[in-house]
C-alpha cells in the first residue's frame, strides 16, 4: 500500500500512452481517427504549451484527460490515476475554450458551486470563492448575472472557477481569447504566479508569443499526431540562425544578391535576411561602404510561431 | 451527497429563475377557475368537480412541466457544454445524473406544493373545511412524477434529441395510465395468443401509473387503505430506483466528442 502511494506521489502530473481515439461514425461509415498513437509525460511543476492548427486533436486530448471520453487505445493518467476515473479529476482545474456558464447564475453563485463540486471544505468555502475572484479582479461584479457580461469578463469568470480549489494540474484550452490587452496582461501575471507555487501548466493556445513566454516545453500536433517536442532552451540554441539587416538610402545592389529573404518596408527601407553571419556581415560592411543608412542589425531568434508554421506546412507537404 | 444537492440546487434554481413555472401556476388558476364554472352548471355537487378537475390540472401541469423542461435539462448541458465543466470537476457521472433528478423532481415538487395548497385554499373557501383527504391525492401524486422523472431521465440519458425525449416520457405517461387496458384486452381475448404474450409483457414492464392515480376516489371521498399506500410507495421508489440504475450505466458508456 505504502509503494502504491510513494508510486502515485511520484508520478508525473500527466502521463499519455500510445492514446489512439477515434471520431465515432454515424451508422455505416468508418470511425474518423482523432488521436494517433499519442505519447506525452508533463513532470510536476511543469509549464506546458500544447499547440496545434484547428482539428489538429488538442480538444480530443484534453477531453481524454478528463474523462468525457473513452480512448480506443492507451490511457491517460493524471498524478498516477486513470483520467477515466473522478478521483483523477480532484487535482485539476480546467477553464474551456469560449466558456459558458449558467446565465441564470450570478458571477459569485457560479464560482461557489464549482467550488463544491471541486470539493472545497464548506468552512474555507466562501474564502477560497473570494480570493479566486479577487485574483481575477472581479469580484465587484460577484452579484452579476454571468448573462450580462462581456466576453473577456467570462474568460476571468472561468478561470476564476478554475483556480478556486487551488488545482495542482490546470488545464487552459485558448485561455487568452476574449481577452484585452489588460486581461492578458493579467492572466500572464496570474499563471507566473501558479508557476511559481507549483501548480503544473498545461496550455493550448493558438497564441504562440503567449506560450513562449509562459511555457518550459511545448509540443506541436498536427492531424492528431504529436510532430515535435522542443524545450525554450532548445528553441533559442538549437535552431538555424538568421541575421536581419534593414537599410534605407539603398544604392547598391551588391548586398541583396546573398540575401534570402528581401522586401520592401513601408518607409521605403529594405529589409534583408542572411542564413549565416559571414553573409551578413559582409553585407553590413558593403552597405556602409556604398554609404547607405543602416537603420538595423540584429541575430533573428526562430519564434514558436516560425517553427510551428515550418512543422504543420512540413507535415501537410507530405500527406 | 454534498455535489448531488449542488446540481440539484442549480437546476432547482435554474427552474425557479426562468418563467416556465410561473406561466403553469398562472395555467393552473385559470384551470381551476374554469373548474368553478363547470362545477356551478353540472348536476353533480361542484365542490366534487372542482377537487377532481384540481388534481387533474396539477397531474397534468406538473407532468407538462417534467416533458417540456425537464426533456431538455440534460439535452442542454450537453449542447451548450456546461457538462464538461461539470465532469472536469471529480464529479462522477452517476452523481450528475441523480443531482439532475433530484432537481427535476424537486421542482415538480415545488409546482405541485403550490398547485395543491392553492387547492386546498379553494375547497375551503367552499366547504369551509380543510379536506386532508386532498393531501393522500397530491402524496400519490408526488408518487407518480418521481417514475415520470426517472423516465425522462432514462431517456435523457440514452436519446439525444430533447422533442423525441419529450415525445417518450408523455408516451409512457399515457402508456402508464392506460397500462391495465392491455391486460383487459388479453383477459378478454380480443388479442391472439401469440401477440398476448408479448402485450401482456408490456403490460409487466410499463409503469402502473392508472394505479397511482387516485384522484376519482378523492375527489368522491372514498378513503384510500394504509396497505394501498405502503405497496404504491414500495412500486414508485422501486421503480424509480431500477430506472435510475439504468440511466446511470448508460450514461457512464456515453461519449462527448
Amino acid at each position: 500500500m505504502e509503494k502504491e502511494l510513494n508510486s502515485v506521489e511520484q508520478a508525473p502530473a500527466v502521463k499519455i500512452s500510445n492514446l489512439h481515439y477515434d471520431y465515432p461514425s454515424h451508422w455505416l461509415g468508418r470511425p474518423t481517427p482523432a488521436l494517433k498513437n499519442l505519447n506525452l509525460e508533463i513532470p510536476r511543476g511543469e509549464s506546458f504549451g500544447f499547440l496545434g492548427h484547428n482539428g489538429a486533436g488538442k480538444t480530443t486530448t484534453i477531453k481524454c484527460l478528463l474523462g468525457l471520453v473513452t480512448p480506443r487505445h492507451g490511457s491517460c493518467e493524471i498524478f498516477g490515476e486513470s483520467s477515466l476515473s473522478p478521483q483523477s479529476r480532484v487535482a485539476i482545474g480546467y477553464l474551456p475554450e469560449q466558456p459558458y456558464f449558467y446565465d441564470h447564475l450570478t458571477v459569485y453563485e457560479l464560482v461557489e458551486m464549482y467550488a463544491v463540486l471541486a470539493g472545497v471544505a464548506r468552512h474555507r468555502r466562501a474564502s477560497a470563492v473570494n480570493a479566486a475572484l479577487e485574483s481575477l479582479k472581479i469580484k465587484e461584479r460577484s452579484g452579476s448575472r454571468l448573462r450580462s457580461l462581456s466576453k473577456g469578463l467570462m474568460q476571468r469568470v472561468g478561470m476564476a472557477q478554475a483556480i478556486v480549489a487551488q488545482p495542482d494540474l490546470l488545464i487552459l484550452d485558448e485561455p487568452f481569447s476574449g481577452l484585452d490587452p489588460i486581461g492578458r496582461r493579467d492572466f500572464k501575471e496570474l499563471l507566473l504566479a501558479l508557476k511559481e507555487k507549483g501548480t503544473t501548466l498545461f496550455i493550448c493556445s493558438h497564441i504562440l508569443g503567449d506560450v513562449e513566454n509562459l511555457c518550459e516545453r511545448a509540443s506541436i500536433m498536427v492531424a492528431g499526431e504529436l510532430k515535435k517536442t522542443l524545450t525554450v532552451n532548445q528553441l533559442a540554441e538549437g535552431q538555424e540562425r538568421h541575421y536581419e539587416l534593414v537599410i534605407s538610402n539603398g544604392k547598391s545592389d551588391s548586398s541583396y544578391l546573398e540575401a534570402v529573404k528581401r522586401e520592401q518596408l513601408a518607409g521605403g527601407s529594405f529589409r534583408l535576411v542572411y542564413d549565416s553571419e559571414q553573409k551578413a556581415r559582409a553585407a553590413l560592411a558593403g552597405s556602409l561602404d556604398a554609404g547607405e543608412t543602416v537603420e538595423s542589425f540584429q541575430r533573428l531568434q526562430v519564434s514558436l510561431e516560425d517553427l510551428f508554421i515550418q512543422t504543420v506546412g512540413e507535415s501537410q507537404g507530405k500527406r | 451527497m454534498e455535489k448531488i444537492i449542488s446540481i440539484a440546487g442549480n437546476t432547482v434554481r435554474e427552474s425557479i429563475r426562468s418563467k416556465i413555472l410561473f406561466s403553469l401556476l398562472g395555467f393552473a388558476v385559470v384551470l381551476v377557475l374554469v373548474a368553478t364554472f363547470f362545477g356551478a352548471v353540472s348536476i353533480g355537487d361542484q365542490v366534487v368537480v372542482i377537487k377532481n378537475f384540481g388534481l387533474f390540472a396539477s397531474s397534468f401541469l406538473c407532468v407538462l412541466y417534467i416533458v417540456i423542461s425537464g426533456s431538455a435539462m440534460l439535452q442542454k448541458e450537453i449542447n451548450r457544454k456546461t457538462i464538461y465543466n461539470i465532469l472536469a470537476k471529480a464529479v462522477s457521472r452517476r452523481e450528475f445524473i441523480l443531482g439532475k433528478f433530484l432537481g427535476m423532481f424537486i421542482t415538480a415538487m415545488i409546482l405541485l406544493i403550490l398547485m395543491g395548497a392553492g387547492l386546498l385554499l379553494f375547497v375551503f373557501l367552499f366547504t369551509g373545511q380543510i379536506e386532508t383527504a386532498l393531501l393522500v391525492g397530491l402524496y400519490f401524486m408526488s408518487l407518480e412524477l418521481l417514475v415520470v422523472c426517472s423516465f425522462c431521465i432514462f431517456f435523457s440519458s440514452v436519446v439525444i434529441t430533447p422533442i423525441l425525449i419529450a415525445l417518450f416520457t408523455f408516451g409512457i405517461f399515457l402508456a402508464g395510465r392506460g397500462a391495465e387496458l392491455l391486460l383487459y384486452y388479453v383477459e378478454q381475448e380480443y388479442i391472439e395468443s401469440g401477440l398476448a404474450t408479448v402485450v401482456k409483457g408490456l403490460y409487466y414492464i410499463l409503469p402502473q401509473l392508472q394505479r397511482l392515480n387516485v384522484n376519482d376516489l378523492v375527489a368522491y371521498g372514498v378513503s384510500i387503505s394504509d396497505t394501498q399506500i405502503f405497496w404504491s410507495t414500495m412500486y414508485s421508489f422501486g421503480y424509480s430506483i431500477a430506472l435510475l440504475a439504468l440511466s446511470v450505466i448508460l450514461f457512464e458508456k456515453r461519449q462527448f466528442a
